[in-house]
């Protein structure tokens, strides 16, 4: 631990702007100038970000693990070859209790009510249904829309509505909304600029609109803007009109407009 | 890399108690989230780049060899994504550069031991808070309110209300460490 350092003034201040995601590149220059240099301003670094990391843990629990079915199913018939199937099943079990338990302090049932479901009831699926009430609203977890379309409206007012198959998340941030996979389209209400999706990595920040999101398998992000505009990734601001992707790789590119390729948000 | 030869306290009871490398991946989830948003900052970056680390840990399972420092193995692989989280985000979203990534990281190796003794006593730390610090604690992470806007919720000034959070923050840097080294944590 880093025992009786005290940070100056300048240093507090960016320790706090990174815990807030509000450094900009001059901050982030010096505060590299300092973690290289100061070995004391280093050590005390790591001890701020591990309690903003055990703060988050403490609230929100373990994040999910979550593996693709696929990759469950090689392990599995990977290790018989070296492992008896008896310790395969073992193996399986304990990631089914371990993966649930980390589930249940993410998404236990003393989450907030932080959705509704507008319609799609009989599509949603839900990582862990028992974290959610059965009327009355939604709790932060995650979900699926198999099929079909789902529809929900967040606490701050943003209406979603989601092309299935569609993987989300509902966070408790209420101004929030992971997108893992599928095509969705959002509508922001006054008052609730600023809302955010996070997709890919990418966070796409609604500057008072209605706009279109994909993200494809390949981690492909595409944005479209049907009115008003977006901050897109923290680099292109888009409007009315416009569409760009980002691949997985970063990359910028140019995307056409095809608004009938998203759901559209019925009263 | 460095790695350490010898483990002990919560990383050795864990790799003790769990032999087999799905099991010790998934013990280790705490300690790898602390790990990245060190590097990153940002809790949803994060949690993009812990499950990249889990599906790369998932797919190499086979390479680790038990009785071998899992934790090492696990933060290498961690460090690594992160710098390729990096690269796919582009410079103006780098927090660090390699250096100050692999300085930290290595800092943050060193304190990966204690790191569950030290949530465990985040717990009796926050009892200990005043009841509106304890309030404003659970409004920023529980709730998820930026600064921001708890600022304007409460009438305050942004910048009022972050020096309240980090002296809150430092209080419970001070607890956990005294706590620690006090061996209170059971």
């Amino acid at each position: 631990m880093s025992d009786n350092y005290q940070p100056s003034p300048e240093f507090t201040e960016l320790l706090v702007a990174v815990t807030e995601g509000d450094l900009d590149s001059e901050q982030q220059s010096h505060l590299n100038q300092l973690i290289c240099e100061d070995e004391a301003a280093r050590h005390y670094y790591v001890d701020y970000l591990s309690l903003h990391a055990m703060l988050e843990l403490r609230h929100h629990g373990t994040p999910a693990v979550d593996l693709p079915l696929e990759a469950g199913t090689e392990l599995v018939s990977k290790h018989e070859s070296n492992w008896s199937t008896f310790i395969g099943f073992a193996i399986a079990a304990s990631l089914v209790i371990a993966v649930s338990y980390h589930m249940y302090h993410q998404y236990g049932p003393n989450r907030d009510v932080v959705a509704t479901l507008i319609d799609g009831d009989d599509r949603l699926q839900w990582e862990n249904p028992e974290g959610q009430p059965t009327t009355g609203g939604l709790r932060p977890g995650r979900g699926r829309v198999p099929g079909g379309t789902g529809h929900l409206e967040l606490s701050g007012g943003v209406r979603i509505v989601m092309l299935g198959p569609a993987d989300f998340e509902l966070l408790s941030e209420p101004n929030r909304f992971t997108f893992h996979r599928g095509v969705m389209r959002a509508v922001v209400p006054p008052g609730a600029e600023g809302f955010t999706v996070v997709a890919g990595g990418h966070e796409i920040v609604d500057l008072g609109t209605e706009f279109g999101l994909s993200i494809d398998k390949h981690n492909n992000v595409e944005v479209h803007v049907f009115k008003g505009s977006v901050r897109f990734a923290d680099r292109v601001t888009l409007k009315e009109g416009e569409g760009q992707g980002i691949d997985h790789e970063g990359q910028f590119y140019k995307s056409r407009l095809e608004e009938k390729n998203y759901p559209r948000v019925t009263d | 890399m460095e790695r350490h030869a010898t483990s002990s306290g919560q990383a050795q009871a864990a790799q003790t108690e769990f032999s087999d490398p799905v099991q010790l991946m998934l013990s280790n989830q705490n300690r790898l989230f602390g790990f990245v948003l060190s590097l990153v900052g940002n809790r949803e970056q994060a949690k993009d780049v812990l499950q990249q680390t889990n599906l790369v840990l998932w797919e190499k399972l086979d390479d680790f060899e038990p009785g071998t420092n899992f934790m090492a193995w696990a933060f290498q692989i961690a460090r690594f994504q992160v710098m390729a989280y990096r690269q796919k985000q582009g410079r103006d979203r780098h927090v660090f550069d390699d250096e100050a990534v692999s300085l930290v990281a290595t800092a943050f190796e060193k304190r990966a031991e204690a790191f569950d003794d030290r949530l465990t006593a985040l717990s009796d730390c926050i009892q200990q808070l005043p009841d509106d610090g304890r309030s404003l604690i659970k409004r920023r992470y529980g709730d998820g309110w930026s600064v921001k806007n708890l600022a304007d919720d409460l009438g305050q000034t942004a910048n009022r209300l972050a020096v309240r959070l980090h002296r809150l923050r430092a209080s419970l840097m001070e607890c956990i460490q005294r706590r620690c080294a006090g061996g209170e944590v059971s």
